[in-house]
């Protein structure tokens, strides 16, 4: 049975370097992830964020307490590099836009989309290319979720309400539904 | 379309794949609804696995080794200096406890006591004179023994000092 992340962090921090690696083994594919798609227009630095992700993770370790999840701890991480990222770059990196708890208005989509019947890697081509195109907060509360942050858990990084959340993940649905009906239409 | 479908639908996202029965009744009747959640579970699912370059591998479990090492002498240091600094203060609190606080004229009197003889080595020496006096007048004659002796001994010796 796999070891809890609790007890591989106190096994670290006794010395144990190994069990740092089980856990980066754990948890790499999503901090990749989630690194990958914030800056995606930039993916020579994604590398060098990661590494530096990881490298602030082990000389941090001793100040995580076990009362939240260490992936949303790891992502706090994370998100936070990737913010200080966007400072160097003097990127704009705003959430006043979408911090509201309003939703989308609802609308009637057909279930003869032709993207639906894609195969799952032409799909997941077209989501990729079509979560570029999202705002920076719409794209991060989805890629987070994905990555199997709980709105709660992803509420709290962003300093939100867990209904500001949600209203981000809804519009972050909406325009995806938008722009992979115009990746087959070749708009 | 029906006036709950925003909220059902955020319904839809907070559920975590198993979806209650009055989303599922909203769903029956409301395409839309039922669109999003089918929509939901599909992005939800295509999870892609990136590839990481194994020199991200290499270098960050590098790291924590060197890191762990390096943790590893600090805290090692760190104790030992903690070890050393808890005998000096052990030391230095007895050396303050005996010679200067509180216990300070107990153990001085005490020490001052087990040391000081002069007296009792005084009367040992007029005791042992007045045996020897008493001895001498015996050998004489002239004086009956226990009454000379007596009476020095009443007169020079106080026994409630020795």
């Amino acid at each position: 049975m796999d070891k809890p992340d609790k007890d591989l962090i106190k096994a670290y921090l006794h010395g144990d370097a190994d069990a740092f690696t089980v856990l980066y083994e754990r948890y790499k594919r999503q901090v990749y992830s989630f690194l990958l798609k914030m800056l995606a227009d930039k993916s020579s630095s994604v590398d060098d964020l990661f590494q530096h992700v990881w490298i602030k993770t082990m000389k941090n370790l001793h100040r995580y307490r076990d009362q939240e999840r260490f992936l949303a701890w790891l992502f706090s991480i994370a998100r936070n590099t990737a913010l200080d990222h966007f400072r160097k770059q003097k990127k704009n990196y705003m959430f006043s836009e979408l911090d509201r708890e309003d939703t989308p208005e609802v609308e009637n989509t057909s279930a003869e989309e032709p993207w639906r019947n894609m195969d799952r890697s032409e799909l997941l081509s077209a989501v990729e290319a079509a979560l570029l195109l999202l705002s920076p907060e719409q794209r991060e509360v989805f890629v987070m979720r994905q990555d199997g942050l709980s709105f709660k858990e992803i509420a709290k990084l962003h300093d939100c309400s867990i209904n500001t959340a949600l209203a981000r993940m809804q519009y972050a649905m909406k325009n995806l539904q938008k722009e992979l009906i115009q990746w087959n239409t070749g708009g | 379309m029906k006036k709950d479908c925003s909220q059902m639908q955020k319904e839809i996202l907070a559920c975590n794949g198993v979806f209650n029965v009055a989303i599922e009744e909203h769903c029956a009747d409301c395409e839309s609804c039922y669109q999003f959640k089918k929509d939901w579970k599909l992005f939800d699912e295509l999870k892609a696995a990136p590839a990481i370059a194994l020199t991200n591998d290499f270098a960050i479990i590098r790291a924590a080794q060197k890191y762990s090492k390096s943790h590893r002498i600090q805290v090692a240091v760190r104790r030992g200096l903690g070890y050393a600094a808890a005998t000096v203060s052990g030391i230095a609190a007895a050396y303050a406890v005996m010679f200067h606080g509180p216990m300070a004229n107990t153990s001085n009197d005490i020490l001052n006591k087990a040391w000081n003889w002069d007296s009792f080595e005084e009367r040992v020496f007029v005791l042992d004179t007045a045996v020897e006096v008493s001895h001498q007048d015996l050998t004489i004659g002239e004086v009956p023994k226990d009454e000379a002796l007596n009476k020095f001994i009443e007169t020079e010796i106080n026994f409630d000092e020795i």
